[in-house]
């Protein structure tokens, strides 16, 4: 049986369904968010970034022709179009979302710290200098995208545990990162 | 981040649900264009990796070396909007606005003549014996337009649809050319100014993203998000030589300043303004690390600007051309430049928050 995990991103794109995307999203989610970061230096701003991006995937998707320009490209031409708009306007513009009745989702300050830790790639490094209940916190949480009941469970231990876990992680990296500018 | 982007795609795949039921008139139109003309094709173009540029004043025949000197503000003009480009023509100075309109400037009165709406937000401008060129984006993602300006009446007098999403402009020798920027298959396209006919098309590689173009010397300059600089012959649009780059991803238009032997490319990424003559480099002069992406050539002087939006503070800073020495520095206060443009009495330095200034020789 052929299932999503199996398919090419042109496949993805091709099926234009809602779990089609969903895929093809779970596979280019975090390096569109990475690539906003690094440029944008702005948590809330690559995050909204990344939304626009997706959302204007979602529209943009029934021009997808394969073998013209690899679906990662097509991806990433979108997302430079929208880094464009936003460097010539100086905020994200929320057009796309609006036009699909997409609420815009704010950020809590711990998605917005562990955001711009994407924008350093000496993060993964310090991670393995890190206490092992950090570490492994802040690599299940922040780096495999992990859920805080899902580590919760496979450690035995509270949400609330596994979260003071994370947050005393990423406080150890931003102290040795630096200060951020 | 990972209740964000959980969250995001439960939001995105709701929204890809509803907007698969929408009927196909409500969708978003896929505009396409309308193929009046039959281009001809010309040699395919591979392109590579990523320069970041600015704004290019084009310097005629070498000329002297400049005289070390103060440079100051001599005029600051509120020209309002969000300025992306801007060039000088027809005794103006016309800005383009991404609100969506061209603002045309006195520059020896220092004010604004004109704000010309141009159905769409404006983004690259040029000028030529027809008139002023500027492209506007639309709401779709492939609905371009270049539109051009009778400066006689500062009326919209031509629409030129392009399926792009943007594109940069550069004019010379009778013919405007059209580069694609942010579309995953892009191309470059020669039009014949008074009919609007495209006369020549060169496709790039998949997967590049064109960033500048400009034109002097006979040549016609493209350089895309791999560094990756082309040069064609203006007339035959036959490519001369292609230098494959190792840039940064990080693009923007204006930093491209061609004369009529070669090409200065200013590149942030490498810390350095490059000189391209005879399918080479030919030099490299060191700049700020807070340099760019603006540079203008003038008077025979290179212009650079330089400045970060963190302390928010520019400077524009005019370099010798031989040595690559700083001859003078000016204080452009809180202002991002986005565009430099050659003055007769100065350089006129836009930037992004509506304020002109014209830097001239100081006392």
């Amino acid at each position: 049986m052929h299932t999503l995990a199996a398919s090419t991103d042109e496949d993805l794109l091709i099926a234009n369904t809602p779990a089609a995307f969903g895929e093809f999203y779970d596979r280019h989610a975090r390096s569109v968010l990475g690539y906003f970061t690094r440029r944008t230096r702005d948590a809330e701003a690559a995050a909204d970034l990344t939304a626009e991006t997706f959302a204007s995937a979602i529209v943009a998707q029934r021009r997808f022709k394969p073998g013209t320009a690899p679906a990662t490209a097509w991806l990433f031409s979108i997302a430079g179009r929208r880094l464009a708009d936003y460097q010539r306007r100086g905020w994200v513009d929320q057009r796309v979302r609006r036009s699909l009745a997409m609420e815009r989702r704010p950020l809590d300050e711990h998605d917005a710290e562990t955001i711009l830790l994407l924008a350093d790639d000496i993060t993964i490094t310090l991670l393995a200098d890190l206490p092992p209940d950090q570490r492994d916190a802040v690599d299940g949480h922040v780096v495999q995208g992990r859920g805080y009941p899902e580590l919760a469970g496979e450690w035995r231990t509270s949400e609330a545990a596994v979260r003071q876990r994370v947050s005393r992680g990423l406080a150890t990296l931003r102290r040795r990162i630096g200060a951020r500018g | 981040m990972s209740d964000y982007l959980t969250e995001l795609r439960r939001d995105l795949l709701d929204a890809h649900a509803r907007y698969g039921q929408r009927s196909g008139a409500s969708r978003a139109a896929r505009v396409l264009h309308p193929r009046v003309w039959r281009p001809a094709a010309l040699a395919t173009v591979a392109i590579a990796a990523c320069l970041a540029g600015l704004v290019v004043a084009i310097g005629a025949l070498r000329e002297p070396s400049p005289p070390a000197g103060r440079l100051r503000v001599a005029a600051a003009v509120h020209v309002g909007g969000i300025p992306q480009d801007a060039v000088a023509g027809f005794g103006s100075l016309w800005i383009a606005d991404y609100r969506g309109t061209v603002i045309r400037v006195d520059p020896l009165r220092h004010r604004v003549l004109q704000q010309i709406p141009v159905g769409g937000r404006a983004s690259s401008i040029t000028a030529d014996r027809a008139g002023v060129w500027v492209t506007t984006q639309a709401d779709t993602e492939h609905a371009a337009q270049v539109v051009r300006i009778d400066p006689r009446s500062d009326k919209v007098t031509a629409r030129l649809p392009f399926d792009t999403f943007d594109a940069a402009l550069a004019a010379a020798d009778d013919s405007l050319w059209v580069f694609a920027e942010h579309d995953e298959t892009p191309w470059l396209k020669r039009v014949d100014p008074a009919s609007g006919r495209v006369m020549q098309t060169a496709r790039a590689a998949a997967g590049s993203v064109g960033i500048a173009v400009t034109v002097g010397g006979g040549s016609v300059w493209t350089v895309d998000n791999r560094g990756t600089i082309i040069e064609r012959d203006s007339g035959s649009g036959r490519t001369l030589q292609r230098l494959p780059g190792r840039g940064d991803p990080q693009t923007s238009e204006n930093g491209l300043a061609a004369d009529q032997t070669g090409l200065w490319v200013i590149s942030p990424a490498s810390e350095a303004i490059v000189r391209i003559e005879a399918g080479r480099v030919a030099r490299r002069i060191p700049i700020d690390p807070t340099s760019g992406p603006v540079l203008a050539h003038s008077d025979g002087a290179l212009w650079v600007t330089a400045g970060t939006d963190l302390r928010a503070r520019y400077r524009l800073t005019r370099l010798d051309r031989d040595t690559g020495a700083a001859t003078a520095t000016v204080d452009l206060g809180a202002h991002q430049p986005k565009a430099l443009v050659p003055a007769t009495d100065g350089l006129w330095v836009i930037g992004a928050d509506g304020i002109a200034q014209l830097v001239a020789a100081g006392r």
